[in-house]
């Protein structure tokens, strides 16, 4: 159940973070941000190891720099 | 109190908080107790060698000025020079040059327990560069011995730099401004690109990279593979490490130079000097390389001058003779490419391409030198690199957990997002907001048992 919830706050962190980023739209991007903030806690509460959290974590900075596709670096 | 720790935070925002109270006339005050207390913080002992040091070139600085003819001016900075140095030989190269001539003897040299002081090499740069331009006259003696000392000791850059110059720094610091909501924000874009890269890059690969090197006789596969973590590790910890001290400076309203700027995209072993340890390739430059003549008594001259910047270069690393030679060969590199006329080429296309490959392999190369403890290991390394490969058993040896192995690479992947961080250029406060969690979630997973400490430049 935990691990099923888990994994729902993650993809949704994710989905919500690229559209938000990609739509421009600050509510899409402040959802994703708070879905990953509740998936971060059930990881703690569930124990899991910090680097497992971490590569997680690093997925959501480029999610969330979408908007600024085809810019040069 | 190293930069990658919670009392580091602490002290910076007491640090930012009260700079911001104190009236602009006291606020050269207020930041050398602090750097002092900092300084402190390493060794209380040593901190009696930073103040010898500001004081004897504060004075000498203002003997030359006050002499009437040539000779005595150059005696005050051959004095000051000969301390500055005498202390580095003293601390950093004592046992080392002992070791070296009682071999020559035929005798074996028992070390002494010298303790070095952290940041000597980077004070002493400091202070010998503003002896330099008070006796060339560029820049007037500074009277004020508390604006003195606090250009020579200022935290952020005191312990790994950037080696400041007097006419950039001093005018900023007596001047005390405070910080506006541009240096604030820049500030902070700064320190996360450095936390980013230190803890989440550095950090990661340290372990991996610790472990090869510890090994007796590793797989030539672990051997590169090691390099390779290694070249990341050390870019990571020293340019995070500078920009840290860029923001930690900015939060109080002051610009310090940038000391890196994407070495490993430079065409040509010259062009990567340009990039790596700006600051340091600037003072070899002004201070050796152009008094040596420079590019222009001829390309003898040339090589000859590079050749001994670089020799220098790499002894100031270290005293150890990897360092030498570590120095030695990119001097030669760079030797051969001033006779070659070797320069970057801007067009896109293939030959860029090449030219970027035949800097980054010798490049990577000499890394094993750097890293390594001893020649005898360096040798070993590198015939282990060019005799069969297990690569199971190499990646089994760098220990790497898969979670472990696709945060370093995911977070190598931010490499360009870090340099638009660090230029100030636009970024969402959303994407701040996920790397401020990744570095606390890095620095949670050190405390928890993994990754690596202090800064690898701290012990220069």
């Amino acid at each position: 159940m935990l691990t099923a919830l888990t994994v729902i706050l993650a993809v949704s962190a994710l989905v919500l973070t690229a559209l938000g980023a990609w739509k421009r739209s600050f509510l899409l991007s402040w959802l994703g941000g708070l879905s990953f903030v509740l998936f971060l806690a059930l990881m703690l509460y569930l124990d899991r190891p910090w680097e497992e959290m971490l590569v997680f974590a690093l997925l959501l900075p480029g999610l969330s720099m979408l908007h600024l596709r085809g810019e040069k670096p | 109190m190293s930069f990658d720790t919670p009392r580091y935070v602490l002290f910076l925002a007491a640090a930012v908080f009260l700079h911001r109270l104190c009236p602009a006339q006291w606020r050269w005050a207020l930041l050398l107790i602090g750097s002092l207390f900092f300084y402190a913080c390493w060794s209380a002992p040593l901190t009696l060698v930073i103040v010898g040091v500001i004081l004897l070139t504060w004075a000498a600085g203002l003997m030359m000025e006050k002499s009437g003819t040539k000779r005595a001016k150059r005696l005050w900075l051959a004095l000051s020079v000969l301390c500055c140095v005498g202390l580095l030989i003293w601390f950093k190269y004592f046992n080392f040059l002992a070791d070296a001539f009682v071999r020559l003897a035929g005798g074996r040299w028992e070390p002494l327990r010298l303790l070095l002081p952290v940041g000597c090499s980077f004070y002493t740069f400091q202070a010998m560069s503003y002896v330099f331009d008070v006796y060339r006259g560029t820049i007037p003696a500074v009277r004020h011995p508390g604006h003195y000392a606090l250009f020579i000791a200022f935290f952020p850059q005191l312990v790994a730099g950037p080696i400041e110059r007097t006419d950039s720094l001093l005018p900023q610091l007596i001047a005390a401004r405070t910080a506006d909501r541009e240096d604030v924000k820049a500030g902070l874009m700064l320190l996360l690109s450095g936390f980013f890269r230190k803890l989440v890059i550095a950090d990661l690969a340290a372990p991996a990279v610790d472990r090869v090197f510890a090994a007796p006789s590793p797989d030539g596969s672990a051997v590169l593979l090691a390099l390779i973590l290694f070249s990341f590790q050390i870019y990571c910890d020293f340019a995070g490490y500078s920009e840290i001290a860029q923001g930690s400076a900015r939060l109080l309203g002051i610009r310090i130079r940038r000391n890196f700027d994407r070495p490993y995209l430079a065409q040509t072993v010259r062009g990567f000097w340009r990039r790596w340890h700006i600051s340091l390739t600037g003072w070899f430059t002004d201070y050796v390389y152009i008094p040596l003549g420079g590019n222009r008594k001829g390309r003898g001259r040339q090589v000859l001058a590079t050749f001994v910047v670089f020799l220098l270069s790499g002894l100031w690393h270290g005293a150890n003779w990897t360092f030498v030679l570590w120095g030695a060969f990119h001097g030669l590199l760079c030797a051969v490419e001033v006779l070659m006329n070797r320069r970057e080429i801007a067009e896109p296309g293939v030959r860029r391409h090449i030219q970027w490959v035949l800097t980054a392999v010798p490049v990577l190369l000499s890394w094993l030198l750097f890293r390594a403890e001893s020649l005898g290991q360096a040798a070993a390394f590198a015939v282990r690199l060019f005799s069969a490969w297990d690569v199971r058993a190499g990646l089994s040896l760098l220990g790497l957990t898969w979670a472990q192995a696709a945060a370093f690479l995911l977070g190598l992947s931010y490499l360009p997002m870090l340099h638009r961080l660090s230029q100030g250029r636009r970024i969402s406060a959303m994407a701040c907001f996920f790397l401020a969690v990744c570095i606390l979630l890095a620095w949670f997973a050190r405390a928890a048992g993994h990754g690596a400490g202090a800064f690898i430049y701290f012990q220069f």
